[in-house]
């Protein structure tokens, strides 16, 4: 089911029915497992396509028991070898190509998410962490909740029990159904529109960049690039943002207050940053799993305070290669992977060696700095554009494009599309503040809510409009291919 | 409340250990905004050095959970009453 389609709209509704009808007691025993697998059949043609799927979630489960009845280190260990050892073979990655697969087309959608969900509750059970015994309908709900199963948000097991308490009983104020509804319409508004006018955008410039024409013109291919790397970072992001936000606002219906995954991340000042406004819950996912206990070793191992900060790049370098290679089973995110871990490790590294040179508190005055932050911040931007051109591109087309532009070409790219995004950037949160300054005197309308309720109704139409003309090609939802 | 406040000498000593820097004075409301070289990083070499100190090891979800000095003394605390 994609979320702007009427049969998922339609899916919520009697989803949102049946769970208020169903009494008390069988409301997270049966409803909910119900509507977890109604949604997650229609991935499906029959029940063989599940069947891998099914066979990866009693996996994880059984490990888990094993867990809760002997938890010693080689457990777990084996366990988390053995789900990982699963996963990868279900994902088919490239590099184990050797590998005989399983011959039959199987639902691979939503695993990438579920492998996190069921290793942080391994790894915390056996840390103590998790003090309850993991019933199998707990274990159900948590993994394939309808709401996150395609994409996350990757909620916390503890946080997720502690809503399951509650789902169903909890009233909901009139401000509390405005503003739900309010979030999914701008989540559909995300994707419906700003996403849309990215991906054509985009599109223009790859098309152009793929015409032989180029190829004589260098200057034309790096603004092509640019302009192609650019405008698919915000096709990506709206996207992306757009689905969490339609999820969390339809997640409140149910009384799920699913976690954030976005938090402004264009207004990062650097990579490392970027990763903290970014797909929240997946770096906080690496950051809690991979990269902690990745430092920890190396602190327990070889304590010379000195060499701190080189045990931080090389950490950082590794988490983030992983969250990159995750991102797909083809050779480009390998790439992509590389990308993300040299970006990072490079990030701390100015960090460190400017404040060794400059001092504690004239490095804290530079990162202070207006046109510091605005610069930072416009590199970021385009960083990770450079970087995303691995999710859009496969891997004979990105050499080929390392071969015509040159890893200098690459830097110009960098550092134009960088400079250019400051410039953006700046005019932008000028023309916000005069906006904001010129509206002072209106505000009043943002406040009441019939305004609101007429501005949101006004997004609704429109939406209608766009969706009935199609006018529009409405895109896919992107992640979904993780 | 004896106990509290005994965790917190210990664990003022290794913040100033790990920070290096003798002028630190810890409050439960000090997070890692408060601390310039309180990074990610830096927060797994407290981490391991409040191990060492004290003897224990923390699991993943609550080196995750440590945003403060509160919630430190916290969990050191409950760990030391075990």
């Amino acid at each position: 089911m994609d979320f702007i389609s009427l049969r998922f709209n339609v899916f919520v509704l009697a989803a949102v029915m049946v769970f208020y009808l169903c009494p008390d007691r069988y409301r997270v025993r049966i409803a909910m497992p119900l509507l977890d697998v109604i949604f997650i059949s229609s991935f499906v043609t029959n029940i063989a396509q599940l069947l891998p799927m099914a066979a990866f979630l009693l996996l994880g489960f059984l490990c888990i028991k094993v867990i809760e009845r002997s938890p010693s280190r080689q457990s777990v260990i084996l366990s988390i070898a053995a789900i990982l050892a699963a996963f990868i073979y279900l994902k088919k990655y490239a590099f184990f190509a050797f590998v005989p697969g399983i011959t039959w087309p199987y639902l691979a959608v939503g695993l990438s998410y579920i492998v996190f969900r069921v290793l942080h509750v391994l790894v915390d059970t056996y840390g103590g962490a998790l003090k309850e015994r993991m019933s199998l309908v707990t274990y159900f709900n948590y993994n394939c909740l309808f709401l996150s199963f395609i994409s996350g948000p990757i909620q916390r097991f503890q946080e997720y029990r502690e809503q399951e308490r509650y789902i169903g009983k909890k009233e909901m104020s009139r401000g509390e159904v405005f503003n739900s509804f309010s979030r999914i319409i701008n989540g559909y508004f995300k994707i419906a529109v700003f996403s849309t006018i990215f991906l054509s955008a985009h599109n223009e410039c790859s098309v152009r960049l793929n015409s032989a024409d180029y190829e004589f013109n260098v200057l034309n291919m790096l603004i092509m690039y640019s302009g192609a790397c650019l405008t698919y970072t915000l096709y990506f992001y709206y996207n992306f943002a757009g689905y969490m936000d339609a999820v969390i606002g339809i997640g409140r219906f149910f009384g799920f207050e699913l976690p954030e995954n976005f938090n402004r991340p264009f207004t990062s000042e650097g990579f490392l940053e970027f990763w903290s406004r970014w797909h929240i819950t997946l770096s906080d996912w690496f950051k809690t799993y991979i990269f902690n206990p990745l430092v920890k070793v190396f602190t327990y191992e070889w304590s010379y305070p000195k060499l701190i900060p080189y045990y931080g790049a090389l950490a950082y370098f590794i988490t983030f290669f992983l969250m990159g290679v995750w991102h797909g089973s083809s050779f480009s995110f390998l790439v992509y992977g590389l990308f993300l871990g040299l970006g990072v490790s490079v990030n701390k590294f100015y960090e460190v060696q400017m404040r060794k040179m400059l001092g504690k508190v004239s490095f804290n005055r530079l990162s202070e700095n207006k046109i510091h932050r605005l610069i930072g911040a416009g590199l970021t931007y385009s960083y990770f554009s450079i970087a995303l051109t691995c999710l859009w591109t496969d891997f004979d087309k990105l050499t080929w494009l390392f071969n015509k532009m040159g890893f200098f070409g690459f830097l110009v790219v960098f550092a134009a599309a960088g400079l250019f995004s400051s410039i953006v950037m700046l005019s932008v949160s000028m023309l916000k503040h005069l906006w904001d300054k010129s509206v002072k005197g209106i505000s009043f309308l943002s406040r009441d809510f019939y305004f609101r309720q007429g501005y949101l109704s006004f997004k609704v139409f429109l939406l209608i409009a766009i969706v009935v003309s199609k006018f529009f090609a409405i895109p896919e939802f992107v992640y979904k291919a993780f | 409340m004896e106990e509290r406040t005994e965790i917190r000498k210990r664990l003022n000593r290794v913040f100033r250990e790990v920070f290096g820097d003798d002028g630190i004075e810890i409050s439960d409301a000090m997070t890692a905004k408060d601390i310039d070289e309180w990074d990610s990083l830096m927060h797994i070499v407290l981490v391991v050095a409040v191990e060492k100190e004290f003897g224990l090891r923390l699991n993943a979800a609550e080196v995750g959970k440590l945003e403060n000095v509160g919630a430190m003394i916290d969990i050191l605390q409950a760990r030391a009453k075990k």
